[in-house]
């Protein structure tokens, strides 16, 4: 079959442009690290309150102490989240939550998004502002096993 | 219309007879109670062994039902479930005309709901043990999600065509699943209301929940073996 040049164009940008989609849609859903988070966590926390900057510490503090209930992040994700913690409820092993431990995590907004959502309402009955995000992010992230 | 309950000596006057057995007026509001406990607790780690309680429940349940479909009453085996593709669109056409066909046990339509429910719960109980077991990982955490709000949109549907019937047709299909009768003729009814097997069915399920929420259960639902540091309420 023979292809006019006006078809052979019409196909390479075809493709062209669903090479593009393709990239721009995979890096929308992917290819995020921890340090992506913690500067979106903080820039949110920024726009409350002007000057705002994570601190590790407090994230760490944060972690380990029961805020109302009687959990505390620790409870399921131990005091040293690199290692593997242990559901409070039911004894299942979870897997570690510092991304140094385990690449998986921080890694896809949509899964971030929706474990704050629900463990933070666990925790805290509510759900974390973005500078308690923030902190606990930058804890996470220089945690080691 | 006579009102005479179970007349023998009227066979051909419409009265009111038993329909439902009590297995399966058990098994079906047991199933909602546990569907919707385990909806309710679906998000919460807190409640997640509540959830995984509703959702062996559940799995139980409709095992028990698939048993039934074979070993109870007429109305309740499958036998009787006349849902054939085309039933279905000839008596959803009819509905659709105003004259749907007249059905003493489930109407076309009403079967093929069960059938589905049935197989849906199946999986959503069955594939929720599989990631409990972690033998499924991400991509069965997320069909069990994703099948479970297809039943609820299902359930959403079930109680639609529950409320039309009684404000369009003026058919109470409610009462029936708690009296098990229906308005019919004699000869239409079943025979018995297989009460001990309702009864055994309501107490192993209420004991199964008494049992695994004070803690005479293990984790998974077995008999403690071992103390563990595992929270109890």
């Amino acid at each position: 079959m023979q292809h006019t040049a006006k078809h052979t164009t019409l196909r390479s940008a075809l493709c062209r442009g669903l090479c593009i989609a393709l990239l721009a849609g995979a890096s929308f859903a992917e290819a995020e690290t921890a340090r992506d988070f913690l500067g979106r966590f903080e820039a949110e926390a920024r726009s409350q309150a002007a000057g705002f900057a994570a601190s590790a510490s407090r994230g760490a503090n944060f972690f380990k102490v029961t805020h109302g209930n009687d959990w505390t992040c620790a409870s399921c994700h131990s005091d040293n989240p690199a290692g593997t913690g242990k559901h409070a409820r039911t004894g299942k092993p979870i897997e570690p939550l510092a991304p140094a431990a385990n690449p998986d995590r921080f890694a896809r907004a949509d899964k971030v998004e929706k474990w704050f959502k629900r463990n933070c309402g666990d925790v805290l009955g509510r759900a974390c502002t973005p500078a308690e995000k923030a902190d606990v992010v930058a804890w996470l992230m220089i945690v080691k096993n | 219309m006579n009102e005479a309950v179970d007349d023998p000596d009227a066979p051909d006057h419409i009265q009111r007879i038993k329909v439902w057995d009590l297995p399966t007026r058990v098994f079906h509001w047991l199933l909602v109670a546990s569907v919707a406990g385990a909806w309710l607790t679906r998000t919460s780690e807190r409640w997640h062994d509540v959830h995984m309680m509703f959702g062996h429940t559940v799995g139980g349940l409709i095992l028990f039902r698939i048993v039934w479909g074979f070993a109870g009453s007429y109305y309740a085996r499958f036998e009787s479930f006349d849902c054939t593709p085309q039933r279905v669109l000839s008596y959803l056409a009819g509905l659709l005309r105003g004259r749907p066909r007249r059905s003493v046990g489930h109407s076309p339509a009403g079967a093929a709901m069960a059938l589905l429910f049935l197989a849906l719960g199946l999986f959503i109980a069955g594939s929720g043990i599989a990631v409990l077991r972690e033998w499924g990982g991400e991509t069965l955490a997320g069909l069990h999600a994703l099948v479970a709000k297809g039943m609820l949109v299902l359930i959403g549907l079930h109680v639609l065509a529950v409320v039309l019937s009684a404000a369009v047709l003026r058919i109470d299909l409610v009462r029936p699943m708690f009296t098990g009768r229906k308005t019919g003729f004699h000869r239409e009814r079943i025979g018995r209301w297989r009460t001990g097997v309702g009864i055994s069915l309501l107490v192993a399920v209420l004991g199964y929940w008494v049992a695994d929420r004070t803690g005479v259960l293990g984790e998974d639902g077995k008999t403690r073996r071992h103390e563990t540091s595992v929270e109890r309420r």
